[in-house]
């Protein structure tokens, strides 16, 4: 069923019915070919002249016609290619885009689309083999018909052996399905202890640990494990491969035998002989063809099922558009949030609110739930429990898209666009951002990588995908990610461990330039290193996914002991040395 | 050091690839040729059994059915046995184990500042990858001459009974080498655009699907851009790939006549030379068998001389790693190193206007703890990598006990080495074998190591990490531990620790310097940071800028003077002040 709608959906109907005669029209010629070449044979040793021009003549009509409608195929086949195989692309990626946020973060989205983008090359496979399965199941049927001509028992005498061969490819199918994908398997460690052995992030250790002798060794022992495993299923295939070959010699010769007897009592002519002969080979081929056709038919639209598993994932719509700098006051009432599939909640019972234009911080240790708050904060995420709040209107129930308008994000990882700087900072701007306030920005960050100082610098393509494209370097990429949150028209940003890529005096400097470039927005730092973020108006102290305490510095320092704690021992490391 | 795709020519890279299976290739070479034998004897039982037929099947019938039978079971058994069987499953196999192991032993031969390139990472990988092709590489030249060999038997065995089939040779030849080389033309045209195109489409893709690009696009509402650039660059290479397929149909058609001439130009002369008597009915079938043969092995020829410029291209990236210098040292260590001096030491990466490290002197005694501090970028970490000998300077020198690390031999060089790298590996092995792994000789127990890592948590020392092998995922932190406890597994005499504790917490970094301090007692140690926090436990401090020494001194001497410490100094405990 879901076939039928997959053929009406991507297979235009004109050329699909051109494909359908094409391949009919090519499994009947051989047969015909076949047939003619015993007369051209008989002509020509009978010395019959008028009819050996003829027959020659039709031979080759015949022939050309076939090898014209080859060359139609091919180009069938090309265009369906072209056709379908973009238009899977397109819809793969059109889909890509919309699926749900968090949908994106699984290890299943990205192994669907991993599948998915096989797509073009499994259609183009089901499409050979719909051709293979077309051609060859005409051409049996007219090469039965070429025998049937000349002799019913020689047909009644081969086809029961034909059931025999189709047995043993049978056979051969299940053997070898699924043989390759099985040793990729088999030899997934040995790649790994190969990778370690020549990729340049283990150079070091690797001089340093020596480790060479030991990880070379048991590379060697994984490998011929693998190997001998493979070599078990070869020689299967060996055998099953052997049983057909002899099977088609066997095969072969009865043929010869059933129809010697006729050419013996003088029923048919030497010519004859010769297109039965070949008709029966045909047969055979046509036969065992057949089946490989219709196997990787239903191989290839089995995989498809990925790419439509890979369409029903739930979606998302795309964002609305900012509604300018609105000033907004945001609460979250008891949120608590636990990750599909876990049984603990990463964050539970966290009530905050944050005001118009005062700066907030979060701290906490590593694995507190500080990039998740911040996630469900920006609308990432929907909190599992709990309501968020904005000018005292719940947004839980919004979908996540809108909540978006609110906050824009700085995020500890940051994403290297291959767009040009203008694209990468200006990215998903409603409205053209003037250039003088672009270069304001990146003045007041002292963001100047040598790419900005080149003629038409700004729409230079970053990330080497053309010639000419430039390239900027870890904390200049990371200051294109501060460019971007504060040119956005966001009324709040969220900025979680912005400073990691940069250095002490660069992370001084963009502290400062924050407090000035953000100053109209509600903000929310993030952090664990406590001593950047204690001028904040408000720091709330995230242990174990709760909120443990909230406050200025100095009121937590006299009224937290884990806060105190934490920053003490920062402190220390620098004030009692 | 030249790292651009290195120019060996099509015989070095053949001649290279030869010599590395000899044994493997004289044994196709020969089956090769016995395969050629087979052929021709099949021409001539077809003949023979024909000839007999036509005859009325005299007494010797039998017997050469019986022949004809054994030469077709030799033939299957060529490319059922040895081509699908014993080149598959044991020769390639065996290569491939042999070669993987020339790669391992070449990356330890290598010196490590070769590899401190942008690309270098994605260059190894194609490395990697076109080794799987070299042997391909081979067969395709060993087949090559086969089927010439083959061709040339088959007109010239057909050629003695009537002159006219040295026709056929360039009757088969001439369609399929026109079609090749028309097709190679026009791919060869427009090959640099497309891959253009399906580069960019990967990088928007990416842009769109991975988790952190994703997240950013979403947030910002960019997506749409990157959707939109993404179709452009699709729909363009798709109309390059019809424009191509459109020319290659018409071209054909073009060619057909001359295609049908190829295809029934055995079977015209072969008729012709029947009906005119010029050859007997088993000449004929010969003929046209022969014919069958002959189109099959110059269809077969064209194939490989138009696919070894592909093939060729696919081995050029495993030379490229091949052909980079050994390192090779002519001193062996002296058992224990007194000093270590660093004479007017430059380096400066491949590709880089700048040195990364500038005229640096210094000298480090046995037993000494030195800190060396800087800015990001400052050269810190290539200074340790030169301290250490796994980079050579690229001018001056580095002297263990007055030899140059360029001269000693670098498995002696590391023995009583150990190292926390910054960027640390994470290996997919169990938790015993990530600490194990610095020194695989020495025995012991792992089991406190990991329990002071994972106090609250049931790790074993044989649990296994790391999700591609459906392992235990740790978090950054917990990596960085574990390289810790790699560091000190090994018994050495000198330990660099670079930035070794950038992703733990405070709390917890705090106990891990208390543990350097117990480690390093008797050691020479080299500690790098930029949070000044950690220097105490240091002798001397260096602190780099731009690559060349600033500052040296004892942490009170530094404050006192007014230079990058102090400075560096008050913008990080300023914080906790």
């Amino acid at each position: 069923m879901q076939f039928l709608r997959y053929l009406r959906r991507y297979y235009p109907a004109g050329s699909f019915v051109g494909c359908i005669v094409l391949c009919v029209a090519s499994g009947i010629l051989p047969a015909v070919q076949i047939r003619i070449q015993g007369s051209v044979i008989d002509a020509a040793v009978q010395g019959e002249g008028m009819d050996f021009w003829r027959f020659l003549l039709v031979y080759l009509l015949v022939l050309s016609s076939g090898s014209a409608i080859g060359v139609l195929l091919q180009r069938n086949a090309q265009k369906h290619k072209n056709g379908t195989g973009y238009r899977l692309d397109s819809r793969r990626v059109e889909k890509a885009n919309a699926v749900r946020f968090s949908v994106t973060e699984t290890e299943r989205f990205h192994s669907l689309l991993e599948k998915a983008r096989s797509a073009p090359a499994q259609d183009e496979k089901l499409y050979g083999a719909i051709q293979t399965v077309l051609v060859t199941g005409t051409a049996m049927v007219s090469s039965i018909a070429v025998l049937l001509a000349i002799d019913l028992w020689t047909v009644a005498g081969i086809t029961p052996l034909l059931g025999a061969g189709l047995w043993l490819n049978i056979r051969l199918a299940k053997k070898t399905d699924g043989f390759w994908s099985n040793y990729i398997d088999n030899m997934r460690v040995t790649n790994y202890l190969s990778t370690l052995l020549l990729q340049r992030e283990y150079s070091a250790e690797r001089k340093l640990f020596a480790f060479g002798e030991e990880i070379g060794a048991r590379f060697q022992r994984e490998f011929s494990e693998a190997k001998q495993e493979n070599q078990k299923l070869g020689k299967e295939r060996l055998k099953i491969e052997c049983q057909l070959e002899l099977f088609s010699t066997v095969y072969s010769v009865i043929a010869v035998m059933l129809l010697l007897r006729l050419l013996a009592a003088g029923t048919i002519s030497i010519g004859i002989f010769t297109s039965a002969f070949y008709a029966a080979n045909a047969l055979r081929k046509a036969c065992s063809r057949l089946y490989d056709g219709a196997f990787s038919l239903l191989g290839s639209w089995k995989q498809m099922a990925s790419y439509f598993a890979f369409l029903e994932l739930p979606e998302e719509a795309a964002p609305t558009p900012p509604s300018g700098n609105r000033r907004v006051t945001v609460t979250l009432r008891d949120v608590g949030f636990t990750y599909p599939g876990e049984s603990e909640p990463v964050l539970s019972h966290i009530s905050l609110r944050m005001e118009p234009g005062k700066h907030y911080a979060l701290v906490g240790e590593n694995g507190s739930g500080k990039t998740t708050l911040a996630k469900l904060l920006v609308g990432l995420y929907e909190p599992t429990h709990g309501a968020i709040i904005v000018d005292g209107r719940d947004v839980t129930a919004l979908p996540p898209e809108e909540r978006r308008e609110i906050f824009s994000a700085v995020f500890q990882n940051f994403y290297r666009y291959p767009l040009s700087i203008r694209e990468n900072v200006t990215l998903g701007a409603e409205r053209a951002v003037p250039e003088a306030r672009i270069r304001e920005v990146f003045r007041a960050l002292d963001f100047a990588p040598a790419a900005l100082r080149q003629p038409g610098g700004l729409d230079k393509p970053l990330q080497r995908i053309k010639k000419e494209s430039a390239d900027l370097s870890g904390g200049e990429w990371q200051k294109l990610a501060i460019a971007r949150c504060v040119l956005s028209e966001r009324s709040a940003a969220v900025l979680d461990e912005p400073n990691a890529a940069l250095d002490p005096i660069a992370e001084a400097q963009v502290y400062r330039a924050y407090r000035e470039l953000l100053r109209e927005k509600t903000t929310l730092f993030i952090s664990h290193r406590l001593g950047a973020v204690k001028m904040a108006d408000e720091i709330f102290v995230l242990r174990d996914g709760k909120i443990l305490d909230s406050g200025s510095h100095a009121h937590l320092m006299a009224h937290c002991p884990y806060y105190a704690t934490l920053f003490e021992t920062q402190r220390r490391m620098y004030h009692e040395a | 050091m030249k790292l651009e795709q290195n120019g060996r020519t099509r015989l070095q890279m053949l001649r290279f690839v030869l010599r590395s299976a000899p044994g493997s290739y004289a044994e196709m070479a020969v089956y090769g040729v016995l395969n050629c034998l087979v052929t021709l004897c099949n021409v001539w039982s077809v003949q023979k059994l024909f000839g007999q037929l036509a005859a009325g099947m005299g007494e010797g019938f039998p017997g050469t059915l019986a022949l004809y039978g054994t030469v077709l079971v030799l033939s299957a058994g060529y490319s059922v046995w040895y081509i699908r069987y014993r080149v598959q499953f044991c020769v390639i196999v065996d290569y491939e184990a042999s070669i993987r192991g020339k790669l391992h032993a070449h990356s330890q031969s290598i010196s490590n500042e070769v590899l401190e390139t942008p690309d270098a990472y994605a260059k190894i990988r194609q490395a990697d990858g076109a080794r799987q092709n070299l042997f391909r590489y081979g067969e395709i030249w060993i087949s090559i001459g086969i089927t010439v060999l083959q061709a040339l038997t088959l007109t010239g065995y057909l050629s003695a009974f009537a002159g006219w089939f040295f026709l056929l040779l360039p009757m088969a030849a001439v369609p399929a080498a026109l079609e090749a080389l028309y097709s190679a033309r026009l791919w060869k045209r427009d090959y640099a655009e497309s891959a253009q195109c399906a580069r960019e489409e990967d990088a928007y893709e990416q842009a769109m699907t991975d988790p952190t690009g994703c997240k950013e696009s979403r947030l910002t509402g960019g997506a749409a851009l990157l959707w939109r650039k993404w179709q452009s660059s699709r729909a363009r290479r798709n109309a390059l790939d019809e424009k191509r397929s459109k020319k290659a149909f018409l071209m054909r058609f073009a060619l057909l006549p001359v295609q049908i001439l190829g295809d029934t130009g055995g079977f015209l002369v072969s008729a012709v030379l029947l009906y005119c008597g010029g050859i007997t009915f088993a000449g004929f079938t010969a003929g046209v068998a022969a014919y069958g043969m002959l189109t099959a092995s110059v269809k077969a020829l064209v194939g490989s001389f138009t696919e070894e410029p592909q093939w060729r291209n696919m081995i050029a990236p495993f030379f490229w790693y091949w052909d980079i210098p050994k390192r090779v040292g002519d001193q062996d260590m002296r058992s224990a190193t007194e000093e270590i001096r660093l004479q007017h030491v430059s380096f400066r990466y491949s590709g880089q206007t700048t040195n990364a490290v500038s005229d640096v002197s210094m000298t480090i005694h046995a037993g000494e703890v030195i800190a060396i501090v800087g800015e990001n970028g400052a050269g810190k970490t290539t200074l340790a990598n030169l301290l250490l000998g796994l980079y050579l300077p690229t001018e001056g020198e580095v002297l263990y006990d007055g030899v140059s690390t360029a001269r000693l031999r670098e498995t002696g060089l590391h023995r009583r080495q150990s190292a926390v790298m910054q960027n640390f590996a994470r290996y997919q092995l169990t938790v015993g074998d990530n600490i194990r792994i610095a020194d695989f000789r020495k025995t012991g127990a792992v089991e406190q190591q990991i329990a002071e890592i994972f106090p609250d948590d049931k790790v074993a020392a044989d649990t296994r990490l790391g999700k591609a092998f459906g392992g235990r995922e740790l978090s950054g932190g917990q990596w960085q531990q574990l390289s810790c406890a790699r560091g000190f597994w090994k018994d050495s005499d000198l330990v660099v620790l670079d930035e070794a504790t950038s992703a733990i917490d405070p709390l917890r970094e705090k106990a891990m310097y208390d543990r350097f301090r117990q480690e390093m007692v008797g050691k020479t140690g080299v500690l790098i940071t930029h949070r000044l926090g950690a220097v105490s436990m240091a002798d001397r401090i260096i602190v780099l800028a731009d690559g060349a020494i600033a500052q040296t001194g004892t942490h009170s001497e530094l404050l006192a003077q007014d230079g990058i410490y102090a400075r560096l100094w008050a913008s990080q405990a300023g914080a906790y002040g």
